[in-house]
């Protein structure tokens, strides 16, 4: 009993194995995740990277491994991109539910929204 | 109908979802369709419930000896200890081909639970190359080794696991090693990803940094697990001898470090593109090649190799493994052209680089040594040996090399290091190692290699310690904190780069236990009951033998009682033991005294019951315990920087903001 049990249980297994790689083809996939939303997560993802390394470049200078001059040059290169990073993200429409975010107003100031 | 008659019909429908889930991924993401990068993400999750149903029922079989399958009574028997009957199950090949195949599971699986909102465009591609990989090893068990194979008859009892893997390392370093070298599985999966899909910057590199983590850390995990099995239980005093299957585990994991490193150039630097994909192809082959070498037969012999499929069937799988990412990146390789050029041979970027040449030329030395016999044999029929002493004279210069660059990576600057940053940075570890080898020569030490290790390790411990330093002072002066809170700080907002730093610490131990371990001293003894023996600052009184009963062998035992310089008398038992049932096989059990800066190790080559006498060997091995030291604080950096928050891209708290906001702002002004 206990044997025939388990072999039912092992098999609801293996169909419902099959049915979640099968099922998705005739769901309709979801809502299609729009381009911008795309973009707007790799944007988001580009700039943390960003600011991790505006991070990790002050601590170099700290400890001795940058010249002034290279560290003028990479800071300027780094947030010069940061910031066109999130004039991007801006110009994107918002998503349908959006999180509070940062917005570069042209200046030297981040305001939260 | 038996629950076991599951276990074929799992792998068959793992198959068929795998190979399905291999066409779906790359056509959903050709073509865009949701549907069927969803379905690529769902044949996922239902080939991994398929393989952890069908490891289930072989766990079973073996716990509940079910010797109607030929797999289970080669490789368990009912005096067997119910954790190595569960062991067992990758102690043959159909086994291992399984647990690769489970852990490939759980790795896909979580793998596409973490990434595919993060990776939209890379996830139905990776997702094709995972279960390409699963497919590869779901063929293997379905056509050729076969765990659920049922024997024409019942036998009464199993032939047992070989009783040399019936130790509780051996039990556990397969599945670390596995964790290892599948985990490979997932950056490769994403390489190919961002090959097909063109996208190959930073993001998939940042993305698969963790996931290039852990698979480093189950490797060092077990390959010191198996080489702390080889030392206790091979009973020659030994811990490492370049045996090939042994070889094959520690080859990925010198590619892997490189790649681990090299990343981090392409991230800061845009630099190393089509390095960074050569070098993740590489250790995933590796990984392919270290199971195919393990488990052809081809180290015996190419005769063994050709004498059964399973060879041939892996070989093709590398080939086509090999093929494929050459021509991928091939064909993308003017999207792989650097974005930065090297600047400087004194910079970061070029000691990176070198480290990388180091560590690959360590991976090349080994894979000739192992490969080179193979090799005679076929071309000219004759097999050409290889042993430890080729291995330890090519490997011993280049390791010596790259202690060097640990202490060196991490103090040049990057670009272009000028005469001010050098001096700054390395004055005072050159004096450290200075005095460092003046004391090792001062103290005894004539041997370059352990005056080398000894000198330049106080190198690289005082680069750390100068680093965390500087680093502490800074934040001391930044938040006004006290030493202690400011290190802890330092090390909480930057984990990657101490975790990897204490890393490097790690490594230190471990040469200082493998330069120790060089200085050996052994003495063999024929000893009757009361006699004593002398070995570096140990007496050894015998104390006669005895036989004693096991769960499922006979051990004949040496009593031997140690008395070190001043301490208290210590006692230990080497054994041999002898397990009747199967294969009839004897093993060494040796007795270890483990000292902070030595160990004493006994091995009882014969006792003869007659007289109470016994043949022993006594071996002194200075330093080795801190190989597993070091093992234990390369693991324990690595957790830390594994434990770096991955930066959250909106909804942060509003202090975190406000320094985002100032550190961006700062430029713009």
């Amino acid at each position: 009993m206990t044997g025939l049990l388990l072999s039912l249980a092992g098999l609801w297994v293996l169909l419902a194995a099959v049915w979640v790689a099968v099922w998705p083809l005739f769901a309709g996939g979801g809502a299609p995740r729009s381009d911008a939303d795309v973009e707007r997560r790799e944007l988001e993802a580009e700039k943390s990277r960003l600011l991790q390394e505006i991070h990790e470049l002050e601590l170099d200078y700290e400890t001795g491994k940058l010249s002034d001059e290279d560290r003028s040059a990479i800071e300027a290169r780094l947030k010069g991109r940061a910031v066109e990073v999130m004039r991007r993200i801006d110009a994107l429409s918002p998503p349908a539910n959006p999180p509070r975010r940062e917005v570069y107003t042209g200046s030297d100031v981040l305001i939260t929204r | 109908m038996s629950v076991y008659a599951l276990g074929p019909l799992a792998l068959w429908v793992g198959l068929a979802l795998a190979l399905y889930g291999a066409v779906i991924g790359h056509l959903g993401g050709w073509k865009r369709d949701p549907r069927m990068s969803n379905a690529a993400v769902g044949a996922v999750f239902g080939t991994s419930a398929c393989v952890v149903l069908a490891y289930a029922l072989l766990t079973a079989a073996f716990v509940t000896d079910q010797f109607q399958f030929s797999f289970v009574a080669t490789n368990a028997s009912r005096a067997m200890p119910v954790w190595y009957k569960a062991a067992a199950v990758w102690g043959g090949m159909a086994g291992s081909m399984l647990l690769w195949a489970l852990i490939l599971a759980g790795y896909s699986t979580a793998a596409m639970l973490v990434t595919r909102r993060r990776l939209p465009k890379l996830v139905p591609h990776a997702a094709s190359v995972l279960m390409t990989i699963m497919a590869f090893f779901l063929v293997v068990m379905v056509f050729n080794s076969k765990p659920f194979e049922r024997l024409d008859f019942l036998p009464v009892d199993g032939q047992g696991l070989n009783p040399l893997l019936q130790n509780h390392w051996m039990a556990a370093h397969p599945p670390s090693l596995y964790l290892g070298y599948v985990g490979w599985s997932i950056p490769f999966a994403f390489a190919i990803a961002a090959l097909i899909t063109a996208r190959l910057g930073t993001e998939w590199i940042s993305a698969m940094r963790k996931w290039s983590l852990v698979p480093f850390m189950f490797l060092t995990i077990g390959n010191l697990m198996g080489s702390h099995w080889a030392y206790i239980e091979l009973g020659w005093g030994g811990y490492w001898g370049w045996d090939p299957v042994e070889n094959s585990a520690i080859m990925p994991w010198f590619a892997g470090t490189a790649f681990l490193h090299s990343i981090m150039i392409q991230e800061k630097r845009g630099m190393l593109r089509m390095w960074n994909m050569a070098l993740i192809v590489l250790t995933f082959s590796l990984t392919i090649l270290g199971t195919f070498v393990t488990r052809s037969g081809i180290i015996e012999s190419v005769h063994a190799f050709a004498s059964t499929n399973v060879g041939i069937v892996f070989l093709s799988f590398l080939t086509f493994v090999i093929a494929t990412s050459v021509g991928l990146i091939w064909w993308r390789s003017d999207l792989l052209t650097t974005e930065n050029r090297l600047e400087s041979f004194v910079s970061r970027e070029s000691a990176f680089l070198f480290n990388n040449l180091l560590l690959l030329g360590i991976a090349f030395a080994i894979w000739w040594g192992t490969f080179f016999p193979i090799l005679s044999e076929a071309f000219t029929g004759q097999r050409i040996s290889v042993g430890p002493p080729f291995f330890n004279q090519v490997n011993g210069p280049l390791s010596i090399g790259l202690l060097l660059t640990l202490g060196i990576g991490p103090l040049i600057a990057w670009r272009r290091a000028s005469r001010q940053n050098v001096e700054r940075n390395f004055r005072v570890p050159v004096i450290v190692l200075l005095l460092a080898g003046v004391a090792a020569v001062a103290l005894g030490l004539r041997a370059w290699y352990a005056v080398s290790v000894v000198a330049f390790s106080a190198f690289v411990a005082a680069t750390v310690v100068q680093e965390m330093w500087r680093g502490t002072r800074a934040r001391m002066r930044s938040k006004g904190t006290g030493p202690v809170a400011s290190l802890i700080g330092l090390i909480s907002r930057n984990r990657r780069r101490y975790g990897g730093y204490i890393v490097h610490i790690g490594v230190l131990f471990v040469f200082a236990g493998v330069a120790g371990s060089m200085f050996q001293l052994e003495q063999k003894a024929h000893l009757s009951p009361g006699d004593e023996i002398a070995i570096g600052g140990y007496r050894v009184e015998y104390r006669g033998g005895d036989i004693e009963q096991g769960p499922n062998y006979t051990a004949t035992v040496a009593n031997l009682t140690v008395s070190g310089e001043g301490g208290t008398p210590y006692r230990v038992r080497p054994e041999r033991r002898f397990y009747p049932s199967g294969q009839e096989q004897t093993t060494s059990e040796v007795a270890i005294w483990s000292r902070m800066f030595e160990d004493f190790y006994a091995i009882l080559e014969a006792f003869d019951p007659s007289t109470g006498s016994s043949d022993i060997t006594l071996i002194v091995n200075p330093m080795l315990l801190w190989i597993w030291i070091g093992g234990g604080v390369m693991v324990f950096g690595t957790l830390i920087a594994l434990s770096s928050p991955r930066p959250k891209a909106a909804g942060r708290p509003d202090e975190e903001r406000g320094e985002e906001a100032e550190r961006v702002g700062a430029v713009t002004a």
